[in-house]
């Protein structure tokens, strides 16, 4: 049986985020912060220990990786490694092929669809 | 606050948890009251992520556990409001519990009784039982992992034994704290006795 990892399961919009976060450049936990509530247009505010929990989830996951700064300070920086470039790959994929799925079948006709089976 | 999170947790990220305080600080990011809230949010998922790392613990008897504790909320509810009902009413008020819910357990005392002492009765029962049979089915679990697998039952079910000796006892327990705390165990069986009929 093909067992399910993150990298091809569905990812929650926490990891997500700090997976797309981290996909520009490595960056310590404020950092992160700022960066997924800029990307999630203010849509995900964590706070330090909803990151700090997720970022010890995802590195036991092997999503992502601590690195030593190299700029001598004491801050602990994070960046993504293959399997989370992987599922971050997928996930975008996912979200391209449904905008492009949305673009075929006319955005409105997708919306009468939704709308139709909301109060059916 | 950090020190209200698992020590697995602290020992790795208080130093990141501090420099980020002191970041948003610097800037003025957050409210108090947001980090306080994301704290709420994510103690209590941490120890969850914390009994699963490190004690391999899959909770077991949650429904028993839950429906237990469905069924202690009524009491508890009953409790939470008469104890500041009865305070109000010490300083020359009405009391609300005795107009409003103490009206309605007063009129329909089958009500009374079963939110007093048949849901406790039953929320131990449940969990008893539940508890009974998790123990024959996980027979090769060692007795620490069997009660911290079933922490959530076992309390409810020591709750609910609790609650259901409440009403009868209630006079006579804060007496019988009351000698013990006063005279030790020395007189215990006078007391005994002189507690049962307070």
């Amino acid at each position: 049986m093909k067992q399910k990892t993150p990298a091809n399961d569905l990812l929650t919009p926490a990891v997500f985020y700090i997976l797309l976060a981290l996909s520009a450049q490595e960056r310590h936990g404020y950092d992160i912060m700022k960066q997924v509530k800029t990307d999630s247009a203010g849509a995900v505010a964590m706070g330090p220990g909803t990151l700090y929990g997720s970022l010890k989830r995802m590195m036991n996951d092997e999503l992502v990786e601590e690195v030593a700064s190299k700029t001598g300070e004491r801050r602990i920086y994070y960046r993504l490694t293959i399997k989370g470039k992987k599922a971050l790959g997928g996930e975008l994929r996912r979200f391209a092929g449904a905008v492009k799925f949305a673009k075929e079948k006319g955005l409105k006709q997708l919306l009468a669809l939704r709308w139709t089976l909301d109060t059916s | 606050m950090i020190a209200a999170y698992p020590a697995s947790y602290r020992k790795h990220f208080k130093e990141s948890l501090l420099q980020t305080f002191d970041d948003m600080r610097e800037d003025a990011a957050a409210s108090d009251w947001f980090i306080i809230r994301d704290a709420i949010a994510s103690i209590p998922m941490q120890y969850v992520n914390y009994f699963h790392e490190t004690m391999k613990i899959k909770f077991k008897n949650l429904p028993a556990a839950i429906a237990g504790a469905a069924l202690l909320l009524p009491f508890a509810l009953l409790v939470a409001i008469a104890a500041p009902a009865q305070l109000l009413y010490k300083l020359g008020y009405a009391n609300p519990v005795n107009v409003g819910i103490g009206q309605i357990i007063g009129t329909h005392v089958g009500l009374g009784t079963v939110i007093l002492i048949f849901f406790p009765i039953a929320a131990f029962l449940i969990n008893f039982v539940a508890l009974i049979w998790a123990g024959f089915r996980d027979r090769e679990l060692t007795v620490k992992q069997f009660v911290a697998g079933n922490v959530f039952s076992i309390v409810i079910m020591i709750l609910g034994f609790g609650f259901a000796l409440f009403l009868p006892f209630h006079d006579a327990i804060p007496c019988f704290v009351q000698g013990i705390w006063q005279n030790g165990f020395n007189n215990f069986l006078p007391l005994m006795n002189a507690c049962r009929n307070a």
